[in-house]
């Protein structure tokens, strides 16, 4: 299964507030129930993503000035991909 | 007014610099409180610090260069505050006069139970913008999210972009003015006609905005359709 379908499933089964971030090996995602009041925020440049529930946790990592930063919306799923990196 | 840099030797005269990466965030709000406060005042480093310069209450221009986090400007009275980055949850809540200009984004309920003065926020706002509003004016330059205007009960909401669901819910008699797509209306909120006071109050709003090329004919307006103002039998099963 994939985690963007993982993460359908996760909307269609949880009740309740939640903003979470889902990781594994290969991916990252972000998701927030339909309400949306829990914060979050999500920084992304070409070289990492990062997500934290207030921009002051994101303030100090490299290159975060040039990042694009913006909110989730609401039971959106916001997904990446480790790329392959070869030895 | 003397010139004083706080953590900062290059301040121009009559601006006064709060660098937040050397002094702490209380005694720069401590700073922005002080009696007979005056000049221009620039907050740098903010690093995404909660309430920056909240409980202003003083005719002066405060510049903030850099992101925001919670409740910023929160309060504010007189003061003409312009954050050069975004702004966390509830940035100019309860605002009461002056004018707070947001570069980038606002996080949710931006302008919450303002009672007067402008909030502009020139990219997105999220979730619940002018929530419970009691007489602030917004406009925004981009989208706003679910929940906007809900129980607003005085003050105009302009969206240049779009709005999310559930937008003016159990509003009172707030005037809601967009100009892209509504996802849904909440309760009791309808679209009504622009009629020429109408078109007059957005143009008014919008040169205000520094948005004065917006042609106000192309925005819908929002408003109350005044059904959920009295206890009706008929709702009984509701309660």
């Amino acid at each position: 299964m994939t985690i963007d379908a993982a993460l359908e499933e996760l909307c269609a089964t949880f009740d309740g507030f939640y903003t979470l971030l889902v990781s594994n090996r290969d991916s990252f995602a972000v998701v927030r129930d339909a309400i949306a009041c829990k914060p979050a925020v999500i920084a992304e440049t070409d070289d990492w993503v990062a997500m934290a529930s207030e921009f002051r946790a994101l303030a100090h990592l490299p290159g975060v000035e040039h990042a694009r930063i913006w909110e989730p919306e609401p039971e959106v799923i916001y997904a990446w991909t480790r790329e392959e990196v070869t030895a | 007014m003397s010139t004083t840099a706080v953590g900062s030797t290059d301040a121009p005269a009559g601006v006064t610099i709060h660098d937040l990466s050397q002094t702490t965030l209380r005694e720069v709000n401590a700073a922005l409180h002080a009696p007979d406060l005056d000049g221009e005042h620039v907050v740098e480093h903010p690093f995404g610090a909660h309430s920056v310069a909240v409980g202003v209450d003083a005719p002066v221009k405060i510049t903030v260069n850099g992101h925001v986090g919670y409740y910023a400007a929160g309060m504010n009275q007189k003061a003409e505050v312009v954050i050069n980055g975004n702004a966390g949850t509830g940035v100019a809540e309860n605002m009461m006069s002056g004018t707070v200009v947001v570069r980038g984004n606002a996080s949710q309920s931006a302008g919450a139970t303002a009672h007067g003065g402008l909030l502009v926020i020139e990219g997105d706002a999220a979730a619940r913008c002018g929530i419970s509003m009691k007489g602030v004016d917004i406009v925004v330059g981009g989208n706003i999210g679910h929940n906007s205007a809900f129980m607003a009960q005085a003050g105009r909401l302009v969206v240049r972009g779009d709005a999310g669901e559930g937008l003016g819910d159990s509003i009172y008699e707030a005037r809601v003015y967009v100009r892209g797509q509504v996802a849904s209306l909440g309760a009791d909120c309808v679209a009504k006609q622009m009629r020429t006071e109408h078109l007059e109050e957005l143009a008014g709003l919008l040169k205000a905005a520094g948005f004065e090329d917006d042609d106000p004919a192309s925005y819908t307006r929002y408003g109350s359709a005044r059904t959920l103002y009295h206890f009706q039998a008929t709702n009984t099963s509701a309660y």
